[in-house]
């Protein structure tokens, strides 16, 4: 199976005399794998997240994505990748308030330059497949936490990226909403979708994830396979 | 107090970009008003002081003293409407001559004393007259101090036998009533065999606030005289203008910066508040939960920019004041009056107080809604700017095949109406700076083009001075006929014009004036004729703009004009727009029987023919008119105008000053909305926007309102145009002809319309590299 995911020694410290928020993580991920990164609150899930985003970049170490190493990018080069390989499923959403949903999700495309004709269809099809149909023209003001997320999702698939990066995407919605989230990432899972999934929940964890990895004080502590 | 004042300092010291903003537009606004209003009070106040301490006469006439008596003359001065007089004073026309040179022909008076009760001389240097034998000579007809006649010297008055008198002083009369003085019993000189003697009154009127009124209360004193018993007469107003020409055209378009820079200003202030007031509603909420009154929130807003303000203020006024300084000292040294080359101090307390009052209320609107502000709705709303505005527009813009960053520029001006609105005023008026300078810029190169005659007598041909180099042989004087000849026999010559200047009086007046007289039909020399027609014969001339303003002519006067030789009769048939700083007509040589002992060309003017290189002309000609002692040079080069070289200057330094402040309105604009969609750009670019397209989002957030000031700048810059350049020529005594007022290309409009956009673009760079370079994963931490 192919590496989606390789990260190599990879570590980031903010400041130069402070503590690491990450250090020496060896992490792969296979494609058709779904990784979920657990730890509590400060461990350097978010900085890990970021790194394989190409959000950030490590001090320390090499970040490999779909066999492009990201720290040696530019950040023009980088946006690029991110637009092309990777979506992103943020914990708050992260839509923008001036956008429907529709164009909340064709965003991704129209940066990529994807003909409207085919983005049009590939967002009304994802807004079906995930049930958002009749909430295509809504602002996301007028959307449920739930739907907000689901649009969030869309967005993320919209470019058929081959890595889906999801950062607590149930930590802002309510518990039947979060068991949409669930059910939604496990099928995109089984249906061949890489995922790295950033979360404290060990629900969502053991119910989306093939393979659970902890993350403590900086360091990948335990590889757990579900 | 102190809660307030802490935050106010507070806030100036952690929002120091826009801090630095205000500062400089305060800084670039208060600077350009001091120099405005210096310039407007000293283009009059220095000559209004010199004129009420030496009490100068309204009006200054000279009679014939053949048609009209002494008593006639006294009794003038009970008639109603004049408030005082003085006179009759004897007076004669003559030239002075130095021992190192000749001074102009000028008006000699017979006078007792200085301190009379109107026109009281100041004396310069040296006493006055205590007797016969001795002459004052005025300060403003000496020439440089090298060769002028010093206090002791003597000098020959160019009357039958030459007399010589000892100058005892030099003296100084504000409205230029005499160019030399003499005691009133020096027959010798007043009644000189030859010379055309006249008389002199001084006069001031209950009514004199315009020139046309002193004129007319001039002709109620001497109503019941002789019809041509006044040979001539001047009025304090001509003088005044005279004395502040090169100030006072500066003063209307300096005006008009000055207003443009404190609007644009008070909008950027206003901008700045109101988005830092967006951007703190978080603090807001706290500040009034922590018990702030609505005053006290609003007294911390207005107190961050009186913070900031004040000092800029401060440093803008003592720039504007260094600035001003040389202009003023200039007007000083010409009227000797102790402290006139200051700055009012009254001048720098006005626009220090008027500019902090503009930018405190500027502040004010935003500061109080701020204080209104509900605690809860204030700490909810938080940073994130408001939705709800500009949906459909945007959604509009999503929908069009345009790249998806440009799309979200063009929507981000209508998130935020009110700052777009503001922005757009000051693109508007930055914009509107630029058309009017380019306007007025024209305008003045025109002048000098009008001035110059470049394009109808694009050559001027002179004569080399004896035994130079590749001139005619030593001691030989060049030939005129034969450098004619020589000009006419150049390829490409289609008239060449000999000109004649003499330096002659106008009767009744103390005003030079020059003739310029010429040999050929010089009625396409390229004087542009503003009213009447070109003179068409002997004793007929057409006079400058500035002539008939000078002296009070008008076209269809007759004027007498005088040399040492004699006196003619000259009927005025023209008003053309010409240069020089002395009244002039201009006229044929064969009106100048009488006033010259012979007529010779001083130097010639070329005409061209059609499609003739001027430079190809000049270098082919330099050869064969050197042989005949004569150089020719091109008319452009051979002239230079101070004035407008200044007033050139200034206006390319207000107008780059203008466009930074606008630009910096602009640059405030980008960097508010930038900082508020900062969250929003970090999503961006977590989802695959690139720097490069973020950084035209940002660009072509402001191409809009670029463009639409810009389109809007072109009519309002015409306008300005149109509605300053008459005012600063009638400051400058003259009237305009069309070529010079319309000066806009309708290409030339279309190219400053797009300044707009230029202006928007350059201002919005840096900020848009700012956000490109916004770290996405910091950004969207910020939530």
């Amino acid at each position: 199976m192919t590496d989606v995911v390789r990260l190599r020694g990879a570590g980031k410290r903010y400041e130069t005399a402070g503590p690491p928020a990450l250090q020496g993580v060896n992490l792969t991920v296979s494609a058709g794998e779904a990784v979920a990164v657990m730890g509590p609150s400060g461990s350097g899930k978010s900085t890990l997240l970021n790194l394989v985003a190409g959000l950030d970049r490590p001090t320390e170490g090499d970040v490999e994505v779909a066999g492009t190493v990201l720290n040696r990018q530019s950040e023009t080069a980088l946006a690029k990748f991110r637009c092309d390989h990777i979506g992103i499923v943020f914990q708050f959403f992260h839509l923008l308030d001036d956008l429907t949903a529709r164009d909340n999700v064709l965003l991704p495309a129209q940066l990529a330059g994807v003909p409207r004709r085919d983005a049009l269809a590939r967002a009304d099809d994802l807004l079906a497949t995930l049930g958002l149909t009749g909430r295509a023209n809504a602002y996301p003001a007028r959307l449920s936490g739930g739907e907000r997320q689901r649009v969030a999702v869309a967005r993320a698939l919209i470019n058929r990226p081959p890595l889906l990066l999801a950062d607590e995407p149930t930590g802002a919605v309510d518990a039947q909403a979060g068991t949409h989230i669930i059910e939604l990432l496990r099928d995109l899972n089984q249906r061949g979708q890489t995922i790295l999934l950033v979360t404290h929940d060990p629900a969502l964890a053991r119910q989306c994830a093939t393979r659970i990895v902890e993350v403590r004080d900086g360091r990948l502590t335990e590889q757990v396979t579900t | 107090m102190r809660a307030v004042a802490r935050l106010a300092w507070g806030a100036v010291h952690r929002r120091r970009l826009q801090s630095l903003i205000i500062g400089a537009v305060v800084l670039l606004s208060s600077g350009t008003a001091v120099l405005a209003l210096a310039l407007l009070v000293a283009s009059t106040a220095p000559f209004d002081r010199a004129f009420d301490r030496q009490h100068g006469a309204h009006a200054t006439a000279g009679f014939d003293a053949a048609k009209v008596s002494s008593a006639d003359l006294a009794a003038t001065a009970k008639r109603p409407g004049v408030t005082a007089a003085s006179g009759p004073y004897e007076t004669v026309s003559a030239q002075i001559r130095g021992d190192r040179m000749p001074l102009p022909p000028g008006l000699i008076v017979g006078r007792e004393t200085a301190d009379s009760g109107i026109d009281q001389l100041y004396l310069v240097d040296g006493d006055w007259l205590t007797g016969p034998g001795q002459i004052v000579l005025s300060e403003d007809i000496l020439p440089g101090r090298e060769v002028a006649p010093h206090v002791g010297d003597q000098v020959t008055v160019d009357v039958a036998g030459g007399l010589r008198l000892t100058v005892v002083g030099i003296a100084d009369s504000i409205t230029g009533t005499g160019d030399a003085w003499v005691w009133p019993s020096q027959v010798d000189v007043l009644h000189a065999s030859g010379a055309v003697p006249g008389w002199q009154m001084l006069y001031r009127f209950a009514s004199a606030d315009s020139d046309d009124a002193v004129r007319a209360s001039l002709a109620g004193a001497t109503d019941g005289l002789p019809s041509d018993a006044l040979t001539g007469a001047s009025t304090y107003q001509a003088v005044r203008l005279r004395a502040t020409e090169s100030l006072r055209p500066m003063v209307p378009f300096v005006i008009a910066f000055c207003v443009l820079g404190l609007v644009i200003s008070v909008l950027i202030v206003a901008n700045v508040v109101a988005g830092a007031v967006v951007a703190g509603y978080k603090s807001i909420g706290i500040q009034k939960a922590l018990g702030f009154t609505p005053a006290q929130v609003a007294a911390v807003f207005v107190g961050q920019i009186l913070g900031v303000s004040i000092p800029s203020g401060l440093a803008g006024v003592g720039l504007g004041w260094l600035a001003a300084k040389p202009l003023l000292l200039q007007t000083a040294s010409a009227y000797n009056i102790p402290g006139a080359a200051a700055v009012p101090g009254w001048t720098l307390a006005v626009v220090l107080l008027g500019v902090t009052v503009s930018v405190g209320l500027a502040a004010l609107g935003p500061a109080v809604r701020a204080g209104r502000l509900s605690a809860v709705s204030a700490i909810t709303v938080g940073r994130a700017p408001r939705t709800g505005r500009g949906y459909r527009v945007r959604r509009a813009l999503a929908g069009t095949r345009l790249p998806r960053a440009v799309s979200f520029g063009l929507g981000t001006p209508f998130a935020r109406p009110a700052r777009t609105a503001v922005t757009l005023v000051a693109v508007l008026l930055g914009a509107t700076t630029m058309v009017f300078a380019v306007g007025l810029a024209t305008t003045l190169f025109r002048v000098v083009a009008a001035f110059d005659r470049t394009s109808a007598v694009p050559v001027m041909v002179g004569y080399r001075p004896p035994g130079g180099p590749g001139g005619s042989s030593p001691g030989a004087e060049p030939d005129p006929v034969a450098v004619r000849a020589a000009i006419e026999a150049q390829p490409g010559t289609a008239l060449a014009l000999g000109l004649t200047e003499v330096q002659a009086n106008l009767g009744g007046s103390t005003e030079p004036l020059t003739i310029r007289a010429y040999d050929r039909d010089a009625s396409q020399a390229g004087y542009p004729v503003l009213s009447g027609r070109w003179y068409a014969g002997a004793d007929e001339a057409v006079g400058t703009s500035r002539m008939l303003r000078l002296t009070g002519t008008k076209v269809g006067d007759t004027i007498t004009v005088g040399t040492q030789l004699g006196q003619r009769r000259v009927r005025i048939v023209g008003e053309v727009f010409a240069n020089g700083s002395s009244a002039t007509i201009v006229m044929s040589t064969d009106s100048l029987d009488g006033l010259v002992r012979s007529v010779t060309p001083q130097w010639f003017e070329v005409e061209l023919t059609a499609g003739t290189d001027i430079e190809t002309y000049v270098e082919n000609a330099t050869t064969p008119l050197a042989a005949v002692g004569a150089v020719p040079e091109l008319t452009s080069q051979a002239q230079e105008n101070q004035t407008v070289s200044v007033m050139l200057g200034l206006i390319a330094t207000l107008t780059v000053l203008l466009s930074v402040v606008a630009a910096l309105g602009v640059f405030n604009t980008v960097v508010l909305n930038t900082r508020e969609r900062v969250h929003e750009i970090g999503v961006l670019k977590a989802i695959g926007m690139t720097p490069r397209q973020v950084r035209l989002m940002v660009v072509t957030s402001m191409v809009a309102v670029g463009a639409l000031g810009g389109v809007l700048a072109v009519p309002a810059g015409w306008l300005l145009h149109r509605a300053v350049v008459p005012v600063m020529a009638g400051a400058a005594g003259t009237e305009l002809p069309h070529s010079v007022v319309t000066v806009y290309h309708p290409l030339e409009l279309l190219a400053l319309g797009l300044s707009g956009v230029v202006l928007a673009v350059l201002s919005a760079l840096v900020p848009a590299g700012w956000a490109a370079r916004t770290h996405s994963a910091a950004a969207l931490r910020a939530e």
